[in-house]
C-alpha cells in the first residue's frame, strides 16, 4: 500500500526540481540524494522545511536538526517526520 | 556555468556596493562607507574577508565574514562572523551557494581559522546554512515596547505632551512616515534635561573608559566578545545606524548603555535597540534603563532578554515591555545564532573543553549582531 507521506514528498520534490528547470532523473527513487546532489535548490529548502512543520504539526527544533543527513532523500525525510511526530514536545528551541 | 570564486579585490568595490543594495542601503555612497567601515577598517583583521563570485568580470555573488575575537576565562579565539550574502537574482538556484561555501571553508581552514558564527541569517539563509553543516546555538528572545509612554498621570495633563503624542501617532502610525535621523537626534538632545545627575548622554563612545569598565566585570565563565578599546573605537561608527550612549559615572565610569536605531530601514526607524547594558551593579543598570525610558517618549525599544539581570527585566516588564512571541515556524524571522567549524574531520565545537553549542555557555549581547 502506498505511503501517503512519501507520496506527498515525491510530489513536492519532483515539482520543485521541474520548477528549477531541471529534468527529474529517470531513475529517481526514494533513496536518491536530493540535497547533496543539488537536485533541490536552496530556495526550495525553506519550502520543504515549512511542509515538514505542517506534517509534524509543530515548529522544527532547529537545535537538533541535521538537515544534510536527515533530509537528503525521501526515505530519510520520511523517517525524520515519523521520528519527530513520536517525540514530544517538538517545539523546544534553545533560547537566550 | 563558467564562473570563478576569488578573494576580495578593491577593483570590485563598486560592484560589491551595487549588489549589496539588496541588504545595505539603496545609496551607493553610503554602501561604500559601510564596506569601508565593516571590512577595511575592522581593527581585528588585516585583510578583508570578502569572497566574490565572478562571471567574466561581472560580480554575481558576495559573501562577507568579519573578524571578532571571543574570549573565555582570559583566553581568546578569533571567530569570523558570516554576513552580507547576496547572489544576483539571475544566478540564484544554480548551486552557487554550496560551492561558494565549500571554497570559503577550505580557504579559511588553510588560514588557520576554526570557528564561524552567524548572527543575522534570515529564514532562507538559516535553513540553507543548516543544510551545509551549521549548528544552531540558540534563538534570541527579546522584550519590546511598542510605544513607550511615561506615567499617564504626568503626561496627559500636559498639553505639549498630548500634542506631541498625537503628532507622532499621525506621522508614524497613520502616515507611516518615520522621523528623519537629524530630527530624532534633535528631539533626543532636548529630552536629556530630565536625566538623573549621574547619567550623561552622548553621541560618541568613550573607548578607553568603556574598555576599562568591561575588563573589570565578572564574565562568570561565559564566552563573550572581547570588547577592548579598539572595539569601542570602531564598532559604533557603522554608517547604517545611529547610536547614542548613556554613561553612569561619579568619580569614574561605572556603567553604560548603548542604543541604536537603523537609519535606512524605513520600517524600523525610530525603534531603539539596546545593544549593550553594562554596569558594576544591577542598580546602575536599572538606572540606565530608567534614563533610557525617560528619553524614549512614545518611541519603541527592543532588548534581548538574555542581556538583562532579573531586577532590570522585572522593571521593564512593569514599565510596559512585553515578550516578543517566539517564531511559530522556521519561515518567520527570529534572530538565531549559528556556529560551525572549518574542520571537516572534526565536528566537535568546543573551546578549551567548553561546549560552544550550549547557549548557556555564552553571554550574548545585541551588539554582536551586524544587524545593528
Amino acid at each position: 500500500m502506498p505511503d501517503p507521506l512519501k507520496e506527498r514528498l515525491h510530489g513536492f520534490v519532483k515539482t520543485k526540481i521541474r520548477e528549477s528547470g531541471k529534468p527529474v532523473p529517470p531513475d529517481f527513487s526514494e533513496d536518491t540524494p536530493i540535497i547533496s546532489s543539488g537536485l533541490l535548490e536552496s530556495l526550495h529548502l525553506l519550502e520543504l522545511a515549512v511542509l515538514l512543520e505542517k506534517e509534524i504539526g509543530s515548529p522544527l527544533d532547529l537545535t537538533a536538526l541535521n538537515i544534510d543527513k536527515e533530509w537528503d532523500s525521501i526515505n530519510a525525510i520520511s523517517n525524520f517526520v515519523e521520528r519527530s511526530r513520536s517525540e514530544t514536545p517538538h517545539n523546544i528551541i534553545r533560547q537566550a | 556555468m563558467n564562473y570563478r570564486i576569488v578573494n576580495y579585490d578593491p577593483v570590485y568595490n563598486d560592484q560589491i556596493c551595487e549588489l549589496e543594495k539588496e541588504l545595505w542601503s539603496r545609496d551607493l555612497d553610503i554602501n561604500k562607507s559601510y564596506l569601508r567601515w565593516k571590512y577595511l577598517e575592522n581593527p581585528y583583521s588585516d585583510l578583508p574577508k570578502l569572497y566574490l563570485v565572478l562571471y567574466g568580470e561581472k560580480l554575481i555573488a558576495v559573501r562577507g565574514l568579519y573578524e571578532w575575537p571571543f574570549g573565555l576565562n582570559g583566553d581568546s579565539f578569533p571567530a569570523l562572523c558570516s554576513a552580507d550574502l547576496v547572489i544576483h537574482p539571475e544566478y540564484r538556484s544554480k548551486g552557487l551557494y554550496p560551492e561558494l561555501m565549500d571554497f570559503i571553508m577550505s580557504d579559511l581552514h588553510d588560514e588557520g581559522y576554526t570557528y564561524l558564527l552567524s548572527f543575522s541569517a534570515g529564514p532562507t539563509a538559516l535553513i540553507n546554512s543548516l543544510a551545509l553543516g551549521w549548528k544552531v546555538i540558540g534563538r534570541m528572545k527579546s522584550i519590546h515596547t511598542q510605544f513607550y509612554i511615561r506615567p499617564v498621570t504626568k503626561k496627559l495633563t500636559d498639553p505639549v505632551t498630548v500634542n506631541k503624542l498625537i503628532k507622532r501617532v499621525v506621522t508614524t502610525k497613520i502616515l507611516r512616515k518615520p522621523p528623519s535621523p537629524p530630527r530624532i537626534r534633535e528631539e533626543l538632545w532636548r529630552s536629556t534635561n530630565n536625566l538623573p545627575a549621574n547619567v550623561e548622554f552622548g553621541y560618541d563612545p568613550k573607548p578607553g573608559e568603556m574598555a576599562r569598565l568591561i575588563s573589570g566585570l565578572d564574565t562568570s565563565g561565559k564566552v563573550v566578545l572581547v570588547r577592548d578599546e579598539k572595539y569601542f573605537g570602531w564598532r559604533y561608527r557603522n554608517p547604517l545606524s545611529g547610536y547614542f550612549f548613556l554613561y553612569w559615572q561619579d568619580t569614574e565610569l561605572r556603567g553604560y548603555l548603548v542604543a541604536q536605531t537603523p537609519l535606512f530601514m524605513a520600517g524600523s526607524m525610530g525603534n531603539f535597540n539596546v545593544l549593550e547594558l553594562e554596569g558594576q551593579s544591577p542598580e546602575i543598570k536599572k538606572e540606565l534603563m530608567k534614563a533610557l525610558l525617560s528619553l524614549l517618549d512614545f518611541r519603541s525599544a527592543t532588548v534581548w532578554s538574555g542581556m538583562l539581570d532579573d531586577n532590570v527585566r522585572r522593571y521593564l516588564m512593569a514599565s510596559g515591555f512585553k515578550e516578543r512571541s517566539t517564531a511559530k515556524s522556521v519561515a518567520e524571522f527570529n534572530e538565531t545564532v549559528l556556529i560551525r567549524t572549518t574542520d571537516k574531520d572534526n565536528d566537535r565545537i568546543e573551546f578549551h573543553g567548553t561546549n560552544l553549542l550550549d547557549v548557556n555557555n555564552w553571554d550574548f549581547k545585541m551588539t554582536y549582531s551586524d544587524f545593528y
